[in-house]
């Protein structure tokens, strides 16, 4: 069954219909959120108010023209609101961070751990910036949309979203650099 | 064209995204200036490692989990024809403070470290007062001052309704999206999670205990005028999702201000003391609202003198101060504000699960459901 029909079904209340939506996007807005909150509780709850949020607007006669963009909308403002309500636009103190990175590549050979490490820092990177920048990075990098998908998903124009990306890449470079230092001072 | 110039452009760039004219000013630039080339290779480092993070895998039971939830909420739209007549007449108030022993350890254990527990010293309404408006403010002050994320996340409300938090000092005040339902029992309840600043827990949960009064309004009602009209023709009527009308449509002195991304409405401070903030959700006919009460008083400082960009303008006063303060300001997603606000009479008309407001000025009624999303409908006449 092609998506425009199973949203009309859903549209009529037709849960299965529904759930067929669910299965086939769970996993990618799962993970886009898990990659914007740091946390797979929330991350699984928040894609489960995402689905029941989109759910309820089909039911209440939202005609939605890209499917999957919508979706990612529903779900970005869910955790941006959730982020503003908790204050947690930066998750962790920088000290904190500092102290946890004192472990340096080179002390490793082993290409796993190399590996590992360079993924939990692009994970602090990711984690020290503000909610907004981090949900265009992984956007654009993580879920590989043009700027005209992201503009469909923000509402922001594309001269707006240009703009937040290269601010957002400069934000994640100083952070790196910053981490960088501390983690050769200690 | 200088380094300065040009960065901002490296993003697009590599993204794919820039037009041919600066594409090849790019091309030539990045051939002759190193610097510039680092930063793109930063950029483009940078995406490469993003993308290299491993996918979490889904927790096991949240397909289950969620076709659970689903299905108690399919009849959502025709579940809401409540019986409320008989049960009208109830005007039953009580506020209890009660003693849930669960996870009392963790406290004592707190309190021995610190040599006292966090306590809440006041709340209003008192317990057991009755006739309680239906937009009643709740407020619960504590003792010392409070980690105010954690009192939060503590607090859960029984019928569930979302809650608004404000904070002033040691006093949160916390105010439902929509009023509160006639001849309803509340349950508050504050888990002993809620800290100090300094790290004490209340030594046990508080549950306040309250059931709103149902004569206060005149029960509920057939909507008529404009917003009859909508309500029947557009939104089912009684059988329909927005439910019955608690109370008499009202028209208020009200300010509107569109904004890049949504906009704000002001009702008047003597009856209503709210800003409603409307986000647009990919375009004007729906998107997310919810309401802040507006701090702003006469005398203090209208504007920040921010410098929006061309073409747009910064809130000022009420708005200028929620945007700054609450949404994020320029970063704010609802934007910057496109043109001045405006002053003008509105109305609304308060429904058992959601808001009906109209905006002269586009001739527009919103409704705002009571989970925080929004529906405009223009008037076609």
């Amino acid at each position: 069954m092609d998506e425009l029909t199973l949203m009309q079904r859903a549209r009529q209340g037709d849960s299965e219909a529904f759930e067929a939506i669910f299965d086939a996007y769970h996993a990618r807005i799962y993970n886009y959120i898990y990659r914007l909150m740091g946390d797979s509780e929330d991350a699984s709850d928040l894609t489960q108010e995402s689905f029941l949020k989109a759910y309820r607007a089909l039911a209440r006669g939202d005609k939605p023209r890209n499917l999957s963009a919508w979706l990612y909308r529903i779900a970005s403002n869910i955790c941006l609101d959730v982020l503003r309500r908790r204050r947690l636009i930066q998750w962790q103190p920088l000290e904190n961070l500092l102290a946890v990175l004192g472990v340096g590549g080179a002390r490793s050979p082993e290409e796993e751990v190399i590996q590992h490490e360079r993924q939990s820092e692009i994970e602090r990177v990711l984690a020290q910036m503000p909610a907004r920048y981090r949900m265009y990075l992984i956007l654009r990098e993580r879920e590989g949309l043009s700027y005209q998908e992201i503009s469909a998903i923000t509402g922001d124009s594309l001269d707006t979203v240009r703009v937040t990306l290269f601010r957002a890449r400069e934000r994640a470079r100083e952070i790196g650099v910053q981490l960088h230092a501390g983690s050769k001072k200690s | 064209m200088n380094c300065e110039r040009l960065r901002p452009l490296l993003s697009a760039y590599l993204d794919g995204e820039l037009d041919p004219e600066r594409y090849d000013l790019v091309v030539d630039h990045l051939a002759a200036c190193p610097d510039c080339a680092r930063l793109l290779g930063d950029f483009r480092a940078l995406g490469q490692d993003i993308r290299a993070l491993r996918d979490d895998p889904v927790p096991a039971g949240m397909r289950d989990e969620f076709r659970t939830r689903l299905r108690q909420r399919r009849n959502w739209p025709t579940l809401i024809v409540p019986q409320l007549a008989g049960s009208l007449l109830s005007i039953v108030f009580v506020i209890a403070l009660v003693a849930l022993a669960i996870g009392m350890s963790r406290a004592i254990q707190q309190m021995k470290a610190l040599g006292h527990a966090a306590e809440i010293v006041a709340s209003y309404p008192l317990d057991g007062a009755t006739d309680v408006s239906l937009d009643t403010k709740l407020t619960l002050t504590f003792a010392r001052p409070m980690d105010q994320v954690s009192v939060e996340e503590a607090i859960h409300i029984t019928p569930e309704v979302q809650l608004a938090f404000a904070w002033q000092g040691k006093a949160l005040t916390v105010v439902p999206f929509v009023d509160w339902q006639p001849a309803t029992t509340y349950t508050l309840t504050v888990a002993n999670t809620a800290r100090e600043v300094e790290g004490a827990l209340l030594e046990e949960p508080i549950s306040l205990r309250f059931t709103t009064a149902g004569e206060s309004s005149v029960g509920l009602l057939n909507p008529i005028g404009r917003f009859g009209y909508l309500w029947r023709a557009e939104l089912g009527g009684p059988g329909g999702a927005l439910g019955y009308a608690t109370a008499e449509e009202q028209e208020f002195w009200s300010a509107v201000q569109p904004f890049v991304n949504g906009l704000m409405v002001w009702l008047d401070r003597l009856h209503e003391d709210h800003i409603y903030v409307l986000v647009y959700d990919q375009d004007e006919s729906h998107g997310t609202w919810r309401r802040y009460t507006d701090t702003w008083r006469e005398g203090d400082p209208e504007s920040a003198g921010l410098t929006p960009p061309e073409g747009l303008l910064e809130p000022i006063r009420g708005f200028g101060r929620l945007w700054r303060e609450e949404l994020g300001g320029p970063d704010a997603p609802i934007g910057w504000a496109l043109a001045s606000e405006q002053g003008c009479v509105g109305a609304m008309q308060p429904f058992e699960h959601g808001v009906m407001l109209w905006n002269p000025l586009s001739r527009t009624a919103f409704v705002l459901w009571e989970d925080g999303a929004w529906t405009a409908y223009p008037s076609s006449q």
